[in-house]
C-alpha cells in the first residue's frame, strides 16, 4: 500500500508523530528530520535505531515487521517508516478482527 | 606505597539532603533528617508503611552520551560524576584518558530498570525493550561515566551490598598509588526505593517501622530504643589524584582534602551477623596504610545502621581499636541507608566534617544504648578545629568490611 492512499493530513500526523519521538526522545536536531531522511543517516547506531523504531510502535500500538523493514536497511527513509505505519493502521482500519486485535 | 596521599579535588551528589554540598552541609550539621513515611501496597501483600528517605531527583532530565534510556541509579551516577569533574576543573585534555580511571560502587545496580522489566513482563504482559540488558546490567552507570569522561585506564563495577563504594573508593585509591593510572572519577550510587526492593527488605525485618508522627526520627543509631534503618537512595562521586597529577594541575592547596588509608578484609564468618573481630582487623589495617595512630584519628564516621546486631558489633570494635578517646557519629540517621552508595555518601560526609571542622551530630540519639561505652556526638555539633584524620567505616552483608581514612593537609 502506498502512502497515496492516505490522506495528506493523516500523513503529516504520522510524520510529526514520529518526527517529535526523535527530537524529544533521541535528541535528533530537527532540522536533520525530512521524509526523504534515511535513518541510517540520523546519527543513531543501530542500537538507538531499535528502540526508535520500538518507540513508534508504542506510540502508534502496532508491530512493523522486521522483514519489512529493517531499521538498519541503508535505503530506508522516513517517508518509508510513515508509509509502513500508514499500511498498518490502514489494514487495522479495514479488518473486521480490528476491535478484537 | 603505603602512606602516600591521593588527593580528592572534586565532590558530586544527589542526596536525600540535597544535591549541593552547601544543601548537604546543612542538614549534616544540623542533624536535619530527609526520612520520610512511605506507604506500599501492593496486590497480595499486605500494605505495609516504610522510612524512606528519597531524593528529588528528575532521572528524565538526564542524558547520556549513550543515549541509551537510564537507570534511574545511572542517572543519579552520572549527575553527581558530572558535578564532581567540573569542581575539579577536569575538562577534556587535563588527564591522559589511558590514565583515568572509573570506579564505581552498586549493591543492586539497575534495581529500578530491572523492577520495571519484571512488572512489564509478568503484571502487564508486555515485551522487553531492546535496551533491557544495558538498563540492569551491574556495570551500567560504570560504563556510562567511561564514555562520558573518555576513561580508557579502567572501568570497573564493585558489588559488595553495603560496602560497595567504600571499596571501589579504596580499590582506586591503590590503582592510584600503584601507579597504573593518575586519576579516577570514583564513588557509587544506589536507587532501590522500588515496590519490589523495599517490600523484600521490609520482609527481613531490618528496616525501622516509622513513628506515628515522627517519621523523620525512624533510624535511631546506637540508641537504646533503636529499631532498624530507613533505605535511602541517592549517589556521591570523588575526583580522585595522585599527588604529582594533582600538583601539576596546580589542584592542591594548603587545606586539601586526601585519602590518606584503605582496608578491606571479610568476616567470614556469617553471612549477616557482624563480626567484631573482623572489624577490628579492617580499622587497623586502615590505619597501618594510613601511617597513622589511632590517636591521631579525630573522628569516625560509624557505619551505624540502627539495628540492634549491627551497632552492637560495631560499638564493641571501636571500643576496642580507640578506646572511648574518639567522638563517633553515625549520620544515616539523616540520609538513610544508601545501601552500596552508602559508602561514597558517608565519605562525603566525613570530608565535609574535616573541611568545616566541625563533627556533625547522630541525628536521633537521645539515650544511647548503656551498654556502649563510646563518645557519641549527639544533640549539637561539636567544634574540631584541629581535626587531622576521620575514619569512614562501611560493614556489609556477605562480611566485607571496609574502612577508609581521610585527612586534611594541615591545621587551620
Amino acid at each position: 500500500m502506498s502512502s497515496s492512499s492516505s490522506s495528506s493530513s493523516s500523513s503529516s500526523t504520522v510524520f510529526n508523530s514520529i518526527a517529535a519521538i526523535l527530537v524529544n526522545q533521541f535528541d535528533v536536531a530537527r532540522d536533520a528530520i525530512a521524509p526523504g531522511a534515511a535513518l541510517s543517516e540520523l546519527g543513531l547506531d543501530s542500537l538507538s535505531l531499535m528502540e526508535f523504531v520500538f518507540a513508534v510502535e508504542d506510540a502508534f500500538h502496532l508491530r512493523l515487521p522486521e522483514d519489512r523493514l529493517d531499521p538498519r536497511e541503508a535505503g530506508i527513509t522516513l517517508g518509508h517508516l510513515c508509509e509502513a505505519i500508514e499500511a498498518q493502521i490502514d489494514c487495522k482500519l479495514d479488518s473486521p478482527m480490528a476491535a478484537q486485535a | 606505597m603505603s602512606g602516600a596521599r591521593v588527593h580528592v579535588t572534586g565532590i558530586g551528589l544527589v542526596t536525600p539532603l540535597g544535591g549541593t554540598v552547601e544543601s548537604f552541609d546543612d542538614a549534616l550539621f544540623s542533624g536535619r533528617s530527609a526520612v520520610r513515611a512511605r506507604a506500599l501496597e501492593i496486590a497480595g501483600l499486605d500494605p505495609i508503611t516504610l522510612a524512606v528517605a528519597a531524593c528529588d531527583f528528575d532521572a528524565a532530565a538526564v542524558r547520556s552520551n549513550s543515549r541509551l534510556p537510564l537507570d534511574r541509579g545511572t542517572a543519579m551516577a552520572l549527575a553527581a560524576a558530572r558535578d564532581a569533574a567540573a569542581q575539579a576543573g577536569l575538562a577534556a585534555g587535563s588527564v591522559d584518558p589511558e590514565r583515568l580511571g572509573i570506579f564505581w560502587g552498586s549493591g543492586l545496580a539497575g534495581a529500578g530498570s530491572f523492577d520495571d522489566t519484571t512488572r512489564a513482563l509478568y503484571g502487564e504482559q508486555r515485551r522487553m525493550r531492546p535496551t533491557t540488558v544495558l538498563t540492569v546490567m551491574p556495570n551500567a552507570a560504570v560504563a556510562e561515566l567511561a564514555l562520558q569522561f573518555g576513561a580508557q585506564g579502567a572501568a570497573i563495577a564493585y558489588a559488595c551490598a553495603c560496602a560497595s563504594s567504600a571499596v571501589a573508593i579504596g580499590e582506586a585509591m591503590r590503582a592510584i598509588r600503584g601507579g597504573w593510572i593518575d586519576a579516577a572519577i570514583v564513588g557509587g550510587h544506589e536507587a532501590m526505593l522500588t515496590p519490589g526492593v523495599m517490600a523484600s527488605w521490609h520482609a527481613m525485618r531490618v528496616t525501622a517501622p516509622p513513628p506515628p508522627g515522627a517519621p523523620a526520627s525512624a533510624c535511631r543509631p546506637f540508641s537504646s530504643d533503636r529499631a532498624g534503618f530507613a533505605l535511602g537512595e541517592g549517589a556521591a562521586a570523588l575526583v580522585l589524584e595522585s599527588e604529582a597529577h594533582a600538583s601539576a594541575r596546580g589542584a592542591v592547596n594548603a587545606s586539601s582534602l586526601f585519602l590518606a588509608g584503605y582496608a578491606t578484609n571479610c568476616d567470614a564468618t556469617h553471612i549477616t551477623n557482624p563480626d567484631s573481630a573482623g572489624q577490628v582487623r579492617a580499622m587497623r589495617a586502615a590505619l597501618r596504610d594510613a601511617g597513622i595512630e589511632a590517636a591521631q584519628v579525630g573522628h569516625i564516621n560509624a557505619h551505624g545502621t540502627a539495628t540492634t546486631a549491627g551497632d552492637a558489633a560495631e560499638a564493641a570494635s571501636i571500643r576496642e581499636v580507640f578506646g572511648r578517646a574518639t567522638p563517633v557519629s553515625a549520620t544515616k540517621a539523616i540520609h538513610g541507608h544508601a545501601l552500596g552508595g552508602g559508602g561514597a555518601i558517608e565519605l562525603v560526609a566525613t570530608l565535609r566534617t574535616l573541611a568545616q571542622g566541625v563533627l556533625p551530630p547522630t541525628a536521633n540519639l537521645r539515650v544511647p544504648d548503656a551498654a556502649f561505652d563510646l563518645d557519641f556526638v549527639r544533640g549539637e555539633p561539636r567544634e574540631a578545629r584541629h581535626l587531622r584524620y576521620v575514619l569512614s567505616n562501611s560493614f556489609a552483608f556477605g562480611g566485607t568490611n571496609a574502612v577508609l581514612v581521610a585527612g586534611r593537609a594541615i591545621d587551620r
